[in-house]
């Protein structure tokens, strides 16, 4: 977590049922890969786990890992950070998360999860071509970052449009960005795939020179709890894993893409009542899409519940 | 249908021509001290492992044993060029059948300087137009006198491209046994470049660089009679801490990469000429202090080179017993960007340099006085050898927080603004006396709280 970021002020993690809906997919994902034979609980998560530790808490009750990395970059709250460690295995590191991806050692498999929530920069960029490098074979890469326009509607339209997005990610980008572009391809729509391209092309540098190695893409998710976030992953592998995930069973995870820059997978959460929850939980699974007949819920919202329904985080008060 | 043969045979003066044009005068003599250093590696049967430890090796050779080193000498005047050295000759048999040839032949036992089978000649043609020969080994000894124009003129056939060698009396004794070249007629471009009183400190340079590893390790050299001293690679380790390595083979290659921080002068500082990757192939630099894309700098993952990383210090080390195998280019002094060995490697060297940037970065902060952020980093550096930074196991770097040292977490942010607005923010306040400075810290407060970002 950066301090350009800081939305741990902002956010009560906890609660962003699509993040959470990435989560558990992802939770999902890391068990069927276990079942075709990638020890995922001997592996190491790094990640940044800001003050909440969702995912760590997570892949630690349901995966078993035990081996835990935590990088914080912001100085501010190192004794927070530190308080807030949810296990004794959780190491926590303070510094720029580039530092420490040259620790992950290449004799281990790590899943490494740089889980940004502020847009792309010229650093993250290259973390991500530096874990291309670095991570072993088997080794899963997960990167999240805000894919809203740089800067704020609110500066006025002549310092908030295509063209000034443009200029950001060129200067930023430079060194991945690919020749002629133009302000169309950086419309407000375009955006999820600009910084796909970028992630993409910032993977590929760093794995292009590994010979027999190469990155198998995974997940590539958006989604908006507020922002909207793109998140792309997959694993760093050679023939031997290449051939293991072709048995990965992919209707079950009918979630999964085979491509970083195709269109994302959109994790749309419905909003319902607890109590209509239960009711069109109690028709699941189902194979089409059928409206109930008891409250108005149009396909388009069931079509949506049936997809994240197994996934979906039930939030409810407790009284500490 | 008949076939007839057209002629595709290669021509003396295009050949000369072409292949001296992509070479410096100062290669050129580099190319000759090669071929000298591979005498000795032939004579001595040295291996690449005796070469690593002269890499390895913290503390020099004493006086008296650099002393008793075979030694070459370069001696130049505008008149001639002369090479001598007593690193054990070329056997004549050898230079009968491979020595001359534009190019190894198949079953050629490579040296470990000598890659192509071509820098000798080269060196011959691009220096000047006569040149005399003589070597002597221990059992064998030839001369050979050529003149170059004369040769060049005759050109029907193959034939006309041999070379006429005479067997004379072997060496004495192991210490006489060596090579002299003696270039004489020189070119034109060559003559001027010798009147060049800078030209003698510019072919030092490049040979203390070079071979920075050989010099008072395996060989003297001298040139014009004055000793080539080594260059002095201040190599460092954080205190308490430890420098990234990586040791791996891949294709016959085996590569040693290194990053660490410099050892800082007397004064406490870090010399940027120093800075850098030095890239090494068996054991010759073949880039010193780089800090350009071709060692990855400004090419991501790696930042461009600037001022704050004076004192990072990297070396890749490439050995294999099949120079070309290396990825070095024909005049051994530039890289073949495209080796897959070397791409693959550069990879690693940025995750080696990675934690080196990063501590450089966090001292620097942005904006804050270099000095004494200089002084401070100096406290924590150790003087060291390569040896010193080797290790079974890879290692990434990391130099421990000094006591001593306090995280900034501030940063001193200064701009000019019109006097008018200035009187503005004063009247609309109503605070006529608030100062240039409180007017900064209100107005970024004001923004931090209106943005949330507080």
């Amino acid at each position: 977590m950066s301090q350009l970021g800081k939305s741990y002020e902002k956010i009560q993690y906890e609660f962003r049922p699509a993040k959470q809906v990435e989560r558990r997919m992802l939770l999902h994902t890391f068990q069927s890969l276990m079942e075709i034979g990638f020890p995922i609980t001997h592996y190491k998560y790094t990640g940044l786990g800001s003050i909440y530790f969702v995912d760590f808490i997570m892949f630690h009750r349901y995966l078993g890992i035990r081996k835990f990395l935590s990088v914080e970059a912001s100085t501010d709250i190192t004794k927070r950070v530190k308080f807030n460690r949810p296990y004794a295995n959780v190491e926590i590191a303070i510094g720029d998360i580039a530092e420490f991806i040259p620790q992950l050692s290449p004799g281990s498999k790590h899943i490494l999860w740089l889980d940004f929530d502020y847009i792309l920069t010229q650093e993250i960029l290259d973390a991500i071509c530096l874990a291309a490098t670095q991570l072993s074979p088997g080794s899963i890469l997960l990167v999240t970052v805000d894919v809203e326009p740089p800067g704020k509607p609110e500066e006025g339209l002549s310092k908030w449009n295509p063209r000034c997005w443009r200029r950001y990610f060129l200067e930023e980008g430079e060194a991945y960005i690919w020749p002629r572009t133009s302000a169309f391809d950086f419309a407000l729509s375009r955006l999820p795939r600009i910084n796909a391209r970028l992630i993409n092309a910032a993977i590929t540098k760093g794995i292009m020179a590994r010979g027999s190695v190469s990155f198998f893409p995974l997940f590539n998710f958006i989604y908006a709890d507020g922002h909207r976030m793109l998140s792309l992953g997959g694993m760093v592998v050679t023939n031997a894993e290449r051939l293991k995930l072709a048995s990965l069973d992919r209707e079950m995870l009918f979630f999964l893409k085979y491509s970083l820059t195709e269109d994302p997978y959109e994790i749309v959460v419905p909003k319902v009542t607890r109590k209509e929850r239960l009711y069109l939980d109690s028709l699941m699974p189902c194979r089409r899409n059928r409206a109930p007949k008891e409250f108005e819920f149009d396909p388009e919202k069931m079509a949506a519940y049936r997809k994240i329904y197994r996934y979906y985080p039930a939030y409810t008060e407790i009284l500490l | 249908m008949k076939t007839e043969l057209a002629k595709a045979f290669p021509k003396k003066t295009f050949f000369i021509q072409m292949f001296t044009k992509d070479i410096s005068l100062e290669d050129s003599i580099l190319d000759l001290i090669d071929n000298s250093i591979d005498g000795l590696i032939r004579t001595e049967h040295l291996s690449l492992s005796d070469i690593s430890k002269g890499i390895f090796r913290r503390s020099g050779l004493s006086h008296q044993a650099i002393m008793r080193l075979p030694a070459i000498a370069v001696d130049y005047s505008s008149e001639e060029v002369i090479i001598k050295d007593n690193c054990g000759g070329i056997d004549f048999r050898y230079a009968l059948r491979e020595a001359f040839n534009f190019g190894h032949s198949a079953n050629y036992a490579p040296g470990y300087l000598g890659v192509y089978g071509i820098g000798l000649k080269r060196a011959l043609f691009k220096i000047g137009n006569r040149f005399h020969i003589t070597s002597r080994t221990t059992s064998t000894g030839f001369t050979c006198d050529l003149d170059v124009k004369d040769w060049l003129s005759k050109d029907d056939s193959l034939d006309d491209w041999q070379i006429p060698l005479s067997s004379t009396k072997s060496a004495e004794s192991r210490a006489h046994a060596g090579t002299t070249i003696r270039i004489t007629d020189l070119h034109d471009e060559v003559k001027l470049r010798m009147k060049d009183p800078t030209f003698e400190n510019d072919l030092r340079s490049s040979i203390e660089k070079t071979y920075s590893f050989f010099l008072n390790e395996h060989v003297r050299v001298a040139v014009n009679r004055t000793p080539v001293k080594p260059y002095d690679i201040p190599v460092g380790r954080p205190k308490g801490g430890q420098a990234s390595f990586e040791h791996y083979e891949k294709d016959g290659v085996v590569v040693r990469i290194f990053a660490t921080v410099a050892r800082p002068d007397k004064d406490g500082h870090f010399r940027q000429d120093l800075a850098g990757w030095y890239v090494v192939c068996n054991g010759r630099i073949v880039l010193p202090a780089d800090k350009s894309t071709t060692s990855g700098w400004n090419v991501a993952p790696m930042p461009q080179f600037q001022p704050k990383f004076r004192s990072f210090l990297g070396f890749v080390l490439f050995e294999s017993k099949d120079p070309l195998r290396l990825p070095w280019t024909t005049t051994k002094r530039d890289i073949n960007g495209e080796s897959a060995i070397y791409l693959y490697t550069k990879g690693r060297m940025a995750t080696a340099a990675r934690p080196v940037i990063s501590f450089c970065n966090r001292k620097y902060g942005q904006g804050r006085d270099e000095q004494p952020i200089e002084r401070e980093i100096s406290k924590g550096v150790l003087s060291a050898g390569l040896g010193d930074l080797t290790s079974k196991k890879t290692t990434v770097f990391n130099a421990p927080a000094q006591k001593e040292q306090k995280v900034r977490t501030t940063t001193r942010v200064q701009y000019d603004a019109d006097n008018s607005d200035l009187e503005k923010i004063r009247k609309h306040l109503r605070k006529p006396r608030m100062g240039a400075s409180t007017i900064g810290q209100y107005t970024f407060q004001d923004f931090l709280k209106r943005e949330g970002l507080k």
